[in-house]
């Protein structure tokens, strides 16, 4: 039962009868009223087929030996711990599923090792979604981190695409890399600090009224991303952006031997190509940080699998070019 | 949309010229102020109003309006937050003007334009017309201040597609009038 109790506290004196029969408008408020609280809550039927639902799970978290080179090679020889591993960071309402090609294009590489993290509270049932905050999210990059760490792995990069890049940047802002060994190099695809979406700040107000939303995934898209997005969860995306823009504001100071390379498309629907512009601003030292902009119209340009959009050939150059850049400079410094 | 965003634009200049002539022909009354703009989820964008309106136009309800706000003079003071600038210009419509507390509504144009301070960026859209609606309340103080308060809806907006994208569609403004005239 939801307490509707705050809207007394504007101290409204209506008389009910003249507002419902005898006045138009009224009617009209109350229809639209009636329509918001009949859409809120959770969607009433979640299919078998959706990630929201309670059959499919994130692959991950049956085999995590399969993800993770924490629990794949727990006991690396001093050489196979000098050799990079990224951890790899999708983003809001996806799944390990997003840095699968870059996995697949690794194929069976012996020259560095690959992490994909799969975010708190995703890649589970709706509810289990919609009840984590972003710190549940961040906490699993953590966790695979300090395993990495306390297996001896010397040479961790951190990858993050979306709002795994967000959360990459409210680590460093926070100082969560103190007195740890830092990640040598930092990679983000699309990072959002700034949502394409411009009523997204409004989520606060307008998300008890909505519920959720519900976003047009492919076939092939609706096993690998939320369908339905409680609100309760863009309220948390709009939490770590807005700390992530108020930290660029004032400064991130990256570790000294850390460097940052963002790679951001110039026509993002979901993450705004000025979230790079603000990345740039507030990030330093400026020696430390590269911007590449990335002619492309798709979020997350390097996973191409299950678009909804038609996949060009300027689109698997730029996923490869991408993949490149990332594995050439982790083995190059 | 942007044929009719051109002639929306156009009308509003016709508007602006003709209140100009016509004010300067009459009785007219200058406020001088500050405004306090703030976007709903990005900056504060601080700056410079002033508004006119005749005694033979629209019995003194109709004001024309220009000013100048930027982040130099709100959020980005002592921040990396991002340069930027609007140039405004506005018509203001006041009902129930004896009263103290008078409702307004405004529609608003001019031109917005954002510093991204590096080559890399010249891809993206950096400027923009602006075009705007808004609503408020004015209260004038005992002292002749007047305190007018709105909030508005930019219907250009960056959209992660085009335009630029610290340009919000919703804001609030805060605006203080002393009649110098």
């Amino acid at each position: 039962m939801k307490n509707y109790e705050p809207f007394y506290s504007l101290g409204l004196k209506v008389n009910l009868p003249t507002l419902l029969f005898r006045n138009r408008l009224g009617l009209y408020l109350v229809l639209c009223l009636g329509i918001s609280l009949a859409s809120c809550g959770d969607p009433s039927d979640i299919s078998d087929e959706l990630l929201d639902g309670k059959v499919i799970f994130d692959p991950s978290i049956m085999a995590p030996e399969n993800y993770l080179t924490s629990l794949s090679n727990p006991n690396p020889t001093p050489e196979e711990a000098s050799r990079p591993v990224f951890i790899l960071c999708h983003g809001y309402s996806a799944s390990t599923f997003e840095w699968s090609e870059f996995i697949a294009w690794s194929g069976n590489t012996e020259a560095y090792y690959t992490s994909s993290v799969l975010l708190g509270g995703h890649g589970r049932t709706y509810e289990e979604f919609k009840s984590n905050s972003w710190q549940d999210w961040q906490w699993a990059i953590f966790d695979e981190y300090e395993a990495l760490l306390d297996a001896g792995y010397t040479n961790i990069n951190l990858v993050g695409s979306s709002t795994g890049g967000a959360l990459i940047l409210e680590a460093i802002s926070s100082g969560y890399f103190k007195g740890k060994t830092a990640p040598k190099h930092i990679f983000m695809v699309d990072p959002i600090v700034l949502p394409s979406d411009k009523i997204l700040p409004l989520i606060g107000v307008l998300g008890p009224l909505i519920g959720y939303t519900e976003s047009e995934n492919t076939d092939g898209e609706k096993s690998y991303w939320y369908t339905y997005r409680p609100q309760e969860t863009l309220q948390e995306l709009q939490k770590i952006i807005k700390k992530v823009r108020l930290d660029l504001q004032k400064g991130i100071n990256l570790p000294s031997q850390t460097s940052l390379n963002v790679y951001k498309s110039t026509h993002d629907s979901s993450a705004d190509p000025a979230s790079a512009v603000l990345i740039y601003k507030g990030v330093s030292p400026s020696n430390q940080v590269s911007i590449k902009m990335i002619d492309s119209e798709l979020h997350v340009f390097t996973r191409l699998n299950y678009r909804i959009e038609s996949v060009s050939a300027q689109d698997r150059t730029n996923q490869e070019q991408t993949f490149q850049d990332i594995v050439e400079i982790a083995l190059q410094h | 949309m942007k044929t009719i965003l051109k002639c929306l634009v156009t009308l509003l200049g016709m508007i602006l010229f003709v209140l100009t002539t016509e004010s300067f022909a009459q009785q007219t009354h200058i406020d001088l102020g500050l405004r306090v703009q703030k976007s709903f989820g990005l900056y504060y964008e601080n700056g410079f109003v002033a508004q006119f309106s005749a005694d033979s136009i629209a019995q003194q309800r109709l004001y024309l309006g220009i000013g100048y706000v930027s982040s130099r003079l709100g959020s980005a003071i002592g921040s990396n937050a991002i340069k930027q600038d609007n140039y405004q210009v506005w018509l203001s419509y006041y009902f129930k003007k004896d009263h103290k507390l008078q409702p307004f509504v405004s529609l608003g144009s001019g031109f917005f334009h954002a510093d991204y301070e590096s080559d890399d960026f010249e891809e993206l859209d950096q400027s923009s017309l602006l075009l705007s609606t808004s609503a408020g309340l004015e209260y004038t103080t005992p002292i002749r201040l007047k305190v007018n308060l709105a909030i508005g809806y930019n219907l250009i907006s960056g959209n992660g597609q085009e335009g630029p994208g610290t340009l919000y569609p919703v804001f609030g403004q805060l605006n203080f009038y002393y009649p110098l005239k």
